[in-house]
């Protein structure tokens, strides 16, 4: 399926967790330079905000990867019912 | 003869009477030879007839009529004293023959007088008796004359076997046998001549009386020839009786002078013979000289007749040179023949007035002589005159007659003719009426003939135009049957086509392809089945109909799509098995992914009294339970048990399963609207097997 509108539901799951693992990827790195940033900048270069900020990045990717698939699930059963 | 019709006159029957007793005496007043018994009643008679008379008379009568009588029976009844009778009395022959009836009947007997007493009246008064009469006479005297000598020979021959005399009686009978044989040839030759001479007397009369309208030669030359013929027979009688006579002179010589040994009765029997042959002789002579006499006068009137013809057909001669009388087809031209009857006519007058002025003369003659003459002779004239004014009246008659006659004819001929003339209109018109009408109804009849044939025929062909027309029509109609059936036939293998075609296409993937790239729109399939069936197919219809929109657009996953598809569901639902529905934290995502790596394919089976469909509660089943009954029946085949136990998912492996679910269902309807399709092609080309 060379489509991008109609992926298989079996599939999305995967999809979704590909996303989110690249998403929490993206998340923690930019939170860490975030961070790292804040480090360097605000807080003298010491450790926590780095580790703060991924953690940050890590949450935000929790809390994204943790929405999407129950959008997934809920919106398959929903989907369900309107097939 | 005179004498006898004064003394009888004719007053009818009541003369015979008393025949017995009134004419025998008369007869025997005549013979002397009488019985003394007949002498005394005579004598009585005498006597007593002149007296008023008693009883006498009457005794004598009776005695005498009574004797006769006794003789007469006795007489008829023994022949000997009959022939002695005959001998004593002479003429007791003929009274018995005649009271007895032996020889002819009394009727007969009276008639014969009363015809020869008519007659001789008739002759006296008439010169000419008719034909018939004189032919009578002639015959009757033969008769008589025969029966005469027959009779006297009778007893000469009685005589001679008694005796049998010497030569001189041989002789004498000889003799006697001669003078009977010429005596009769003589009698006969003279009534021959007479009535010869009375013929032609009669022929002569009856020739002028005819041939007053035609002359008959032939009936002249007849005449003639009877004349001559008459002085033929009047020559020869003369002879027969010369000799006769001379016989019989010879006889009475022989008788007289000789002297003979024979009894005296025979030479008074053969002289009385004798003596009667003469008398019949001279009888016949008188006869003919009497026949003689009348036929002169024939004769006279006859030659008168002749010289008055001659005398006209002379005159006519002169008139007419070249004309002879006897000639059938008289040529002569209008003005001779004008002549000629104005001469005819003449001639016609003249012998009228002559006529007319004899018969005048003649009446007053007779008249005259009768006035003359007084009232002595007046029968004889009375008679002449009552038929000479007879004759003319009957000559005026006729005259009358023959003009009533023609006249008569006259007016029935016009009236036949003007009859005959309707008959022959009123025929015609008849006939030409029936030829119309018969002409009417024969056309009638022909014209129905020819309809009734023309209809026959028309019908005829009609029905067999009605055959022709059936049998092309059911010809017709089986060739479209066949091709209708034909057709249906063929439709049939094409949807079966059709059918099979959409069925293989949902059986069978495309091969090479991985079971993503292989939907295939089925609109193809479904449209060749659309057009395969017929447009009045409702299950066809219905049944493409309820095929969902997405095989024909998007097409549908083949079943082995489906099935490697189920794979990764099944991994995919197992891995989130714990999730609810509403979703999760993400731990427990974690943890259900790490619960289906840790847990080993259920070994549990699936207990058979599931498997045969015995009533299980589903509820406590779960996902994983679920889960490989799905995959138990996937793995047999059974994409509907699959789906079914599939659709037992609950959570967030339902929503997992759900594409593949629904996947399935569209294959599911769509190889059901396939099956049916096909059992529906299969069972309409089962009508065509």
């Amino acid at each position: 399926m060379a489509v991008g509108v109609n992926t298989w539901s079996e599939e999305e799951m995967g999809k979704k967790w590909d996303r989110c693992l690249t998403d929490s990827v993206f998340k923690i790195g930019g939170g860490t330079a975030v961070g790292a940033v804040f480090s360097l900048l605000f807080f003298k270069r010491r450790g926590w905000p780095i580790l703060l900020g991924a953690g940050f990045g890590l949450g935000v990717a929790y809390a994204n990867c943790e929405r999407d698939l129950n959008a997934t699930v809920s919106h398959g059963a929903t989907r369900k019912l309107a097939a | 003869m005179l004498r006898l019709t004064l003394k009888f006159p004719y007053h009818g029957l009541p003369r015979f009477q008393k025949h017995g007793s009134s004419r025998l005496l008369s007869l025997s007043s005549s013979h002397s030879q009488k019985t003394n018994l007949d002498s005394a009643s005579k004598r009585d008679r005498g006597g007593s007839s002149g007296s008023g008379g008693g009883s006498g008379i009457f005794y004598t009568i009776g005695v005498l009529s009574v004797a006769t009588g006794a003789t007469l029976v006795y007489a008829k009844y023994d022949p000997e004293f009959r022939r002695w009778l005959n001998n004593q009395v002479p003429w007791s022959e003929p009274v018995l023959e005649f009271v007895f009836q032996e020889k002819e009947d009394w009727n007969t007997v009276l008639q014969n007088i009363l015809d020869s007493v008519s007659q001789r009246t008739h002759k006296l008064i008439s010169g000419f008796s008719s034909k018939q009469e004189v032919k009578e006479t002639c015959e009757e005297e033969k008769g008589k004359k025969e029966f005469i000598l027959t009779g006297e020979r009778e007893k000469p021959a009685a005589k001679d076997p008694a005796q049998l005399p010497e030569t001189h009686p041989l002789n004498l009978v000889d003799l006697e046998k001669k003078i009977r044989e010429s005596a009769t040839i003589a009698v006969n030759s003279y009534r021959e001549a007479a009535c010869a001479v009375r013929e032609t007397g009669l022929d002569i009369l009856t020739l002028v009386e005819q041939s007053v309208q035609q002359t008959d030669e032939k009936g002249l030359q007849n005449i003639k020839a009877k004349y001559e013929r008459k002085e033929v027979l009047v020559k020869q009688a003369e002879n027969k009786a010369q000799t006769a006579i001379d016989n019989v002179t010879r006889l009475k010589e022989i008788v007289e002078t000789k002297p003979l040994d024979a009894p005296e009765n025979m030479k008074a029997s053969a002289l009385r013979n004798v003596e009667r042959v003469m008398e019949e002789i001279s009888a016949a002579k008188d006869d003919l000289e009497r026949e003689k006499k009348n036929a002169s006068m024939a004769e006279k009137y006859w030659k008168k007749v002749e010289a008055a013809r001659k005398h006209y057909i002379d005159e006519l001669l002169i008139l007419f040179p070249d004309v002879r009388l006897s000639d059938k087809d008289w040529r002569i031209n209008k003005q001779d023949l004008d002549l000629f009857i104005y001469y005819c006519f003449q001639n016609v007058l003249y012998y009228q007035k002559e006529l007319a002025k004899i018969e005048t003369l003649q009446a007053e003659k007779l008249n005259a002589a009768l006035r003359g003459s007084g009232e002595k002779v007046d029968k004889e004239l009375l008679d002449a005159t009552v038929t000479d004014a007879l004759e003319r009246q009957q000559r005026e008659l006729e005259l009358q007659f023959q003009k009533r006659i023609l006249e008569i004819q006259q007016a029935v001929d016009k009236e036949m003719r003007i009859q005959l003339k309707r008959q022959a209109e009123a025929h015609s018109d008849h006939v030409c009426d029936a030829l119309a009408m018969r002409e009417k109804e024969l056309e009638r009849k022909f014209l129905r003939q020819e309809e009734e044939k023309l209809s026959a025929e028309q019908d005829k062909f009609k029905h067999q135009l009605a055959g022709m027309i059936g049998r092309l029509q059911g010809l017709e109609s089986a060739l479209k049957a066949r091709a209708h059936i034909d057709k249906g036939a063929h439709q049939a293998q094409v949807l079966w086509s059709a059918c099979q075609a959409l069925h293989c296409a949902l059986k069978h993937s495309q091969p090479g392809m991985p079971w993503q790239e292989q939907l295939r729109p089925l609109q193809n399939e479904i449209t060749a089945v659309q057009k395969a069936a017929l447009e009045d197919d409702e299950l066809v219809n219905a049944v493409l109909g309820g095929i969902p929109a997405e095989a024909k657009t998007r097409g549908v996953f083949s079943e082995t799509a489906l099935r490697e598809r189920f794979l990764q569901v099944e991994s995919a639902a197992r891995k989130v098995a714990l999730v609810p529905s509403e979703g999760a934290s993400l731990p427990v995502y974690f943890l259900s992914y790490l619960q289906s790596a840790l847990l080993i394919k259920a070994v549990n089976p699936i207990p058979q009294s599931e498997l045969l469909n015995e009533p299980t509660s589903f509820d406590k089943l779960d996902t994983y339970d679920v889960l490989q009954r799905a995959r138990y029946w996937m793995e047999r085949g059974n994409i509907e048990q699959t789906l079914r136990y599939m659709n037992l998912l609950s959570g967030a492996s339902r929503s997992v399963a759900q594409d593949w679910m629904t996947e399935a269902r569209i294959f599911l309807e769509t190889k059901q609207a396939a099956t049916v399709l096909m059992t529906h092609a299969a069972a309409a080309g089962l009508l065509y097997v």
